[in-house]
């Protein structure tokens, strides 16, 4: 054990408390400028972006919606543009460019009930191919979106008629190393994940982790699968590993448990993929090391390929309030600057410090 | 997941879970706690304890966590809630460093943001591949309403449930292995490539900065997690996009990874065309490692000499690749010091004559930059007759006067190395013309004429070189020994032999007024001693304060005055690390390590340096090059073992600021004394008296010394003792030494010493980089404390210690 001090340590920055309810914030790429998704007490929707300021949170743009927002992504826009898409509780996608945000640039009703996800790829420099938007919804679809396409989604992917709908709580996007292939990854308020292979347009790998998974990411969206997070309801998270695929067995994974709360979200950190934050419900943030295993992978009795799953350190926890922490954005720009919002209406600028020692 | 679920979640609730696994009340005791070594239990009496459910014992707790922190530092039972640092959690320079960073970024990404706002924008569909589907066979009629979700369909847990829900319970599910059948996968492996080039058209010059980063970024991960294939393409992905020292340098090191000499070394060539002027010291390291590891190979695959052929590299070669850098950074340094003449602490070692000489090599143009660079390198690496052909290349395309003047001379310390005398000195005669009285050339000349044993010559050269520069100890000597030989040999009247002693132009004189020796300049030269100590005492002072941007104002005022102290440029180079500066505290300890090529100060701080321009420039490169610094430093303090040598003094005293630093360098220069006097101190009262005596007993491989000094350091001071001692071989010399000395008269005090010896920093690190040799030795140690009857411990006991070790 290293000495307490060479450990990285969560700053706060600034915070700030508002007067609506936020359900996300995101920073803006190449920017100091974030933006706060939220609904406010009469039922409308706010969008609101907020500039670092010399150690402040300023306003700078405050734009009202008629509904509520639930979630947005910058993952499909080019760097150039800027274009955040956001789901709203109406089922609505939207693009919005941010310079002028009262005419959305693109919009649909994707969903008939409440978009809980949305993610991105394709923009930014990250992952080749198409620009595409994926949302998840109570409505039980998972919808793939081209915003060069009117309309209808690219693709569709719902359960067979008479079927449950089970309301999808989080998607992610992954696997889109090259033009064609991609990966959608959605998490379900039954415990089921489900990978959508969107080059073969089938279902790749299905897992159930008992409780309601509220958040999966995979550790990078542009390269081969290597690891996804999901966690979970009842305050665990898993950790798969996502290169070696057992016949039987599938992936190797490592859970740990966190928070004794819900497991909001995960989010890793974009310079470094084996680093990720969980956020609690009980307003924690537990900030976590995958180490690999010596070998990856191994042969098993059969002479089949079997994944190794790694371990799992923690460096570092904090809590910041007493209410969930409902959303947590690492800056693209900047290692260890994160924005995170929370149910007490706050949302906090942090800096992680050290972490180019770990 | 929407408010619903959050108001519903009744996951606040406290955990009434603990009276199912209840713990007697006589367990909730120092002795009791002590004596457990089962895990689990302790994990619930602190459960218990914490609870304040049978009274609140604080001590009790603490000295509960204290105990399984001992038997498992990573328990899940000793994770606590912490709250977020605020300024006072640092100190004041750590908090400032955080805050300006942050400015300085703030400010430089606002600057970005605008600069993006006002490009064009101007649209490359034609980049981007056409919407999924429109070209695509499959209808998404037949995709939606996929089978997906055909099987039985997971429910929910019930709100009942939830009520009923039990978080502790359910969350110690997780040591238990999830046992859940899964669909059969898919396996579809065809077209897994990715692609090594990237379609950057229509990108704007920062989007490509930042693309070429991320990729190197996913290059590191992949190195790191171990797949160098994958590295390799990634690095290779982001030199496409935006050739970067840093990706090639590190594709070099994939590379080595992969045993891909050839493409190492053409990385290695590329890093120093795209960035001639180099001069960090990890890029160097890494390519010099890169090369002196090929060149390596050349030798062992029959090409021998200096001058072979370094392209030549064998492909088949040797199975014992060299597997890390450390290795590496040793090649290379052993290599060229095999290859390079003794330098005996001449003022032209090669190493920093050549650095300096790039610096001054601006003005060149780059394919002659380039040409010259090569021929420093080559010079670095012992090439000397490939590093003549460089220069010679680089003078044919090249006729400005200074710069030639460097070449000419630079071509003489080569033709000096090869032992072509009579060529180096029409070299220098030529460098001379062009640059009359220029040092380097003077002294090179005279050393080719003292070699001829042309010695009036030599006697004239040194003399006037010595008049422009005083402190050339080396030519002092010379001089000495000349005048000697000249005596011998033509009697007492030698000096009216001599040839006619070149008058140094006035204007010379002038311009060394400081450096001549005329009487009434010994006044002024008193006054400026004067002057110099006080500067440099109130630089101190600054120090001590921890002004250090002061303080470096007033060393760089101090070397005004004499620019030959070395213990000036090592207190500036601690102050430019404290100020972060650390390629300038680098140039200074280089400066240092020129005037005194065995200060261990410098070396240390140099290492410093090198960290932390490897902190940010290329954090995979961190540990090999601070160790390549540091074995440097331990070669020399064997090389400096020589009693007669005369040492000097350091005068100046050490600001003692940093007690982690201080430390190392005190231990680091007893350590010497110790190796010198090749006795060992058997009674250490603290860390440092400790290091050195094992140090000592390693170096002379004596397992007695060392169980005699184990024996008498009580066991539970052992970590401290150790911690920054400890690598591989002192662990393995330390398990040797207990296997074979103190197990058998004293298993109680081995199973003491390991005990606390794995709680020591770094060991867990440690543990990992030991061979297989060491490991067998370790486990044999157990397995012989295993075989020993000892009412000390049990078997348990070892079995759970071995369980830390092996």
């Amino acid at each position: 054990m290293s000495a307490p001090l060479d450990k990285p340590q969560v700053v706060s920055h600034s915070q700030k408390s508002l007067n609506y309810s936020l359900f996300d914030s995101k920073w803006i790429p190449c920017s100091a400028k974030f933006v706060c998704l939220g609904s406010s007490c009469r039922g409308t929707g706010l969008m609101q972006i907020y500039e670092l300021q010399h150690g402040d949170i300023k306003l700078v743009k405050e734009t009202e919606k008629t509904k509520p927002i639930k979630c947005g992504t910058f993952g499909a826009s080019s760097l150039q543009q800027r274009h955040l898409a956001t789901g709203d509780f109406d089922g609505n996608l939207h693009v919005w460019n941010l310079e002028a945000p009262d005419v959305p640039v693109y919009s649909v009703k994707a969903h008939k009930e409440i978009v809980n996800a949305v993610d991105g790829v394709g923009g930014l420099g990250i992952g080749d191919g198409a620009p595409e938007i994926v949302t998840g919804s109570r409505d039980g679809t998972v919808k793939v979106w081209d915003p060069r396409q009117k309309d209808t989604p690219v693709a569709n992917m719902e359960p067979v008629e008479g079927e449950t709908k089970r309301d999808c709580w989080t998607v992610a996007f992954g696997h889109a190393f090259n033009d064609q292939d991609r990966c959608v990854c959605a998490g379900y308020d039954n415990g089921d994940i489900k990978l959508f292979d969107l080059r073969n347009m089938s279902v790749r790998w299905e897992k159930n982790i008992k409780n309601g998974v509220c958040s999966v990411e995979f550790d990078r969206k542009d390269i081969q699968m290597n690891k996804l997070v999901a966690t979970s309801l009842e305050g665990k998270f898993h950790v798969f590993d996502m290169r070696t695929e057992h016949p039987t067995k599938g992936f190797a994974s490592v859970s740990e448990k966190a928070h004794k709360s819900t497991v909001w979200q995960v989010r890793h950190l974009p310079q470094n993929r084996d680093i990720f934050m969980t956020a609690g419900g009980a307003g924690n943030l537990h900030l976590w090391k995958y180490e690999y295993p010596a070998k990856r992978s191994e042969m098993d009795g059969d002479g089949e390929e079997r994944g190794v799953a790694g371990t799992l350190n923690l460096l570092q926890n904090v809590t910041l309030s007493t209410q969930p922490i409902s959303s947590l954005d690492w800056s693209p720009d900047k290692q260890g600057l994160c924005v995170c919002s929370s149910f007490d209406q706050c949302v906090r600028v942090l800096i992680v410090t050290k972490l180019n020692r770990v | 997941m929407s408010l619903d679920t959050i108001s519903s979640s009744p996951l606040h609730t406290q955990p009434a879970s603990l009276t199912t696994h209840s713990v007697p009340v006589e367990h909730l005791d120092y002795k009791y706690i002590e004596k457990c070594s089962d895990l689990k239990y302790l994990e619930k009496i602190l459960g218990v304890l914490r609870s304040g459910k049978e009274g609140i014992y604080p001590h009790l707790t603490e000295f509960c966590e204290k105990h399984i922190e001992k038997l498992d530092p990573r328990s899940r039972a000793l994770r606590k809630e912490n709250f977020p640092a605020t300024s006072a959690s640092f100190s004041k320079d750590e908090w400032d460093q955080i805050t300006n960073e942050l400015q300085t970024w703030e400010n430089e990404i606002k600057i970005n943001d605008v600069e993006l706002n006002k490009q064009l924008f101007f649209c490359n569909d034609v980049n981007i591949p056409p919407v999924r589907g429109s070209n695509c066979s499959i209808q998404k009629v037949t995709y939606s309403g996929d089978k997906a979700y055909s099987k039985t369909c997971h429910l929910p847990r019930s709100y009942q449930d939830w009520d009923k829900f039990d978080v502790e319970k359910e969350c110690a599910k997780i040591d238990e292995t999830l046992t859940t059948k899964e669909s059969a996968a898919i396996i579809d492996d065809s077209l897994l490539k990715i692609q090594s080039k990237i379609d950057t058209t229509g990108l704007t010059e920062q989007e490509k900065v930042v693309l070429a980063n991320r990729e190197k970024d996913k290059g590191n991960e992949a190195f790191r997690a171990g797949d160098y294939e994958e590295a390799v393409t990634y690095y290779t992905r982001s030199v496409y996009i935006m050739p970067m020292t840093t990706a090639y340098n590190n594709r070099a090191q994939a590379e080595i990874k992969l045993q891909r000499w050839y493409d190492v070394l053409s990385d290695c060539e590329r890093v120093l065309q795209l960035e001639p002027h180099n001069t960090k010291e990890n890029r160097q390291a890494a390519v010099r490692g890169g090369m002196g590891n090929a060149q390596k190979k050349a030798h062992s695959g029959g090409a021998r000499g200096p001058t072979a052929n370094k392209y030549k590299v064998k492909a088949e070669g040797e199975p014992a690749a060299v597997a890390n850098r450390k290795n590496l950074a040793n090649g290379s340094s052993s290599s060229g010091s095999s290859t390079a003449q003794p330098a005996n602490g001449r003022p032209d070692s090669p190493g920093e004559e050549r650095t300096e000489s790039t610096c001054a090599s601006g003005a060149l143009p780059p394919p002659l930059a380039r040409l010259k660079n090569e021929g420093n390198q080559l010079f670095k690496n012992g090439q000397f007759g490939d590093a003549l052909e460089k220069y010679t290349q680089a003078i044919t395309g090249f006729t400005e006067a200074e710069d030639l003047c460097i070449l000419y001379s630079n071509r003489a310390a080569c033709y000096l190395k090869d032992g072509n005398s009579s060529d180096c000195i029409a070299d220098c005669s030529r460098a001379l013309e062009l640059q009359p009285f220029s040092l380097k050339p003077l002294l090179r000349r005279a050393m080719a004429y003292e070699s001829l044993e042309r010695y009036r010559k030599a006697y004239v050269d040194y003399k006037t070189a010595l008049q422009i520069d005083s402190s050339i100890q080396a030519a002092h000597d010379s001089v000495n020994r000349i005048t000697r030989l000249l005596i011998e040999q033509d009697g007492a009247e030698w000096r009216q032999k001599l040839p006619e002693i070149p008058a140094v132009p006035v204007s010379l004189r002038q311009h060394h007024t400081a450096a001549t020796s005329s009487t009434h300049l010994h006044k002024e030269n008193d006054t400026q001693e004067a002057r110099f100590t006080s500067l440099k005492t109130e630089g101190n002072e600054l120090v001590k304060k921890g002004q250090y941007q002061e303080a470096v104002g007033k060393y760089s005022e101090c070397l005004k005055l004499k620019s030959d102290e070395c213990a000036i440029f090592t207190n500036r180079a601690l102050c430019f690390i404290k100020l972060k500066r650390f390629a300038e505290a680098k140039q200074d300890c280089n400066s240092a390590l020129n005037l005194e090529s065995s200060n261990k100060k410098a070396f240390y701080r140099r290492a410093l340096a090198n960290k932390g321009l490897k902190v940010r420039v290329l954090p995979l490169e961190v540990n090999p090059t601070i160790q390549y610094s540091v074995t440097a430093l331990l070669k020399q303090q064997r090389a400096t073992g020589s009693p007669s040598q005369p040492r000097r003094d350091i005068t100046i005293t050490e600001v003692e600021d940093d007690d982690e630093e201080g430390d190392a360098v005190k231990s680091s220069s007893d350590g010497e004394q110790k190796s010198t006097s090749q006795t060992i101190n058997l009674q250490p009262s603290n860390a440092y008296e400790f290091g050195q005596a094992l140090n000592a007993a390693r170096s002379l491989n004596d397992t007695a010394a060392c169980a005699q000094l184990l024996r008498t350091v009580p066991p539970d001071s052992l970590p401290q003792y150790v911690s920054t001692q400890l690598d591989g071989h002192t662990l393995s010399f330390i398990m040797k030494t207990l296997d074979t000395h103190l197990l058998a008269s004293e298993p109680g005090v081995v199973y003491q010493l390991l005990d606390h010896l794995h709680t020591t920093e770094r060991f867990s690190m440690v543990l990992m980089m030991l061979n297989p040799d060491e490991r067998r030795q370790m486990t044999q140690l157990f397995e012989h404390l295993c075989s020993v009857d000892c009412e000390d411990f049990s078997q348990n006991d070892i079995k759970n210690l071995a369980n830390k070790y092996i």
